[in-house]
């Protein structure tokens, strides 16, 4: 029974160094920055309420609400927002520069757990509103997020640690938010291609045709790949 | 030790809950057919796909606290979705495209407008959605409120039909030998709005 204890916390908590953190937090936040600045144009169109966008964020929250009350969403800040009398578009711009504030501070690693939680807090209520509009990789993003916020922040490379002395965490605790993260991709590709697999079509090479010559992911000419 | 043993606890609960979302995804993909396993298997894999659902509490009531709180820790967790991207196929691509129709016989051509390309690829998940809604309400609903979003644009028009069609592209062999995309219409919404009422000016 020892020796299976054993073998299981060797697995789980291997003593790393945090640099896989570093990599993990300075390219989540790039991540973030970039989709801010991509869709900022859209950002309120894509999100506002009924009657103002594009796809009511309204319909989106009524469906998240028949998952759980818990889940967070833009719906709350426009409420507390509407307290004090301030409009809806406001919210959702104070929103978006939060997200991209926080973003900044995370990149830099200064206050970074803070940052962390407030990027993931911000992302998640953007991509939980225009639920009918996230796809794939703001599912990512928030797996990221997710376990940034909890890792065990500072790593040597951040601010907090240069520059305010924050003392850095168990390596162990490295260890083991770096093996879940890896045992969580290896799930997801496992599921992606075992999914793949059973579709007569990526056995015979016409799914990765299509895939390469649907809108919007044509970005091949056809008569190249021919 | 103890440390060690709280943490594991949560990682391997947190690790069970990803297996079982993808299991459902990946049963969710069977049973919908049209994979190189037999037909007759379809109702095994629902089968197979309602116990997963169950095990993750989506069978109970909707007000249990279960229910509630095993949903937000899936969403905050960004786990609440399986990973067969693109599976079985490839789906085809989808197209809106609205035909205004102005009071004076004029008609004009327009598909959903977005600023950027980043917001364009969201438009393109948002029709996948549309296409994929089997509900025939919910599908007139959603497309309704993007011809909401464009009449706003264009308050002067008598109606507006939407065309939401599928966009096939030719397999390779026939590419080569000249074939090109070609659209079919899958389903057409006519939506009227009244004339603008005209201001009358008093002396």
């Amino acid at each position: 029974m020892q020796t299976i204890w054993k073998r299981v916390t060797d697995f789980f908590f291997p003593i790393q160094s945090d640099e896989w953190l570093t990599v993990l937090r300075i390219g989540l936040a790039i991540q973030v920055l970039l989709y801010c600045l991509a869709i900022r144009s859209d950002w309120n169109y894509l999100l506002a309420g009924t009657g103002r966008g594009l796809i009511s964020r309204d319909l989106s929250e009524v469906a998240l609400s028949g998952e759980s009350s818990f889940i967070p969403r833009l719906g709350w800040l426009v409420n507390i927002g509407s307290r004090f009398g301030i409009s809806e578009a406001l919210i959702l711009n104070a929103a978006w520069f939060c997200l991209v504030c926080a973003a900044c501070f995370l990149v830099i690693g200064l206050f970074s757990r803070t940052a962390a939680t407030s990027t993931w807090f911000f992302h998640l209520c953007a991509v939980k509103s225009g639920g009918l509009l996230a796809y794939g990789m703001d599912n990512f993003t928030t797996i990221g997020l997710f376990y940034l916020m909890l890792s065990p922040l500072p790593d040597q490379f951040s601010v907090d640690y240069r520059f305010r002395k924050v003392t850095l965490r168990n390596p162990q605790l490295q260890g083991l938010f770096r093996r879940v993260l890896q045992v969580h991709l290896c799930i997801a590709y496992f599921f992606g291609g075992l999914a793949k697999c059973t579709g007569p079509g990526w056995l015979n090479g016409n799914s990765l045709w299509r895939a390469f010559t649907n809108t919007p992911f044509n970005v091949i000419d056809p008569e190249i790949l021919v | 030790m103890a440390f060690k043993g709280a943490y594991l606890a949560g990682v391997i609960f947190h690790l069970l809950l990803v297996l079982t979302v993808s299991c459902r995804a990946t049963f969710f993909v069977l049973s919908k057919g049209h994979t190189i396993f037999p037909s007759k298997l379809d109702s095994s894999w629902r089968e197979a796909e309602s116990v997963t659902t169950a095990v993750l509490g989506q069978d109970l009531p909707k007000s249990n606290p279960l229910r509630q709180g095993l949903s937000a820790y899936l969403n905050a967790a960004g786990i609440e979705a399986g990973y067969g991207f693109f599976a079985p196929h490839v789906p085809g691509t989808y197209k809106l495209v609205f035909e205004l129709h102005y009071h004076d016989g004029r008609i004009e051509y327009e598909t959903p407008k977005v600023k950027t390309g980043s917001a364009g690829l969201h438009l393109v998940i948002l029709l996948d959605f549309i296409g994929q809604v089997e509900d025939s309400v919910v599908r007139e609903g959603l497309i309704k409120f993007l011809v909401y979003a464009t009449w706003r644009e264009h308050r002067d028009v008598s109606m507006i039909r939407a065309v939401f069609g599928t966009v096939d592209f030719p397999p390779p062999g026939e590419f080569e030998r000249g074939r090109r995309e070609s659209y079919q219409v899958l389903y057409a919404y006519d939506v009227t709005f009244e004339p603008k009422p005209v201001p009358i000016h008093q002396p």
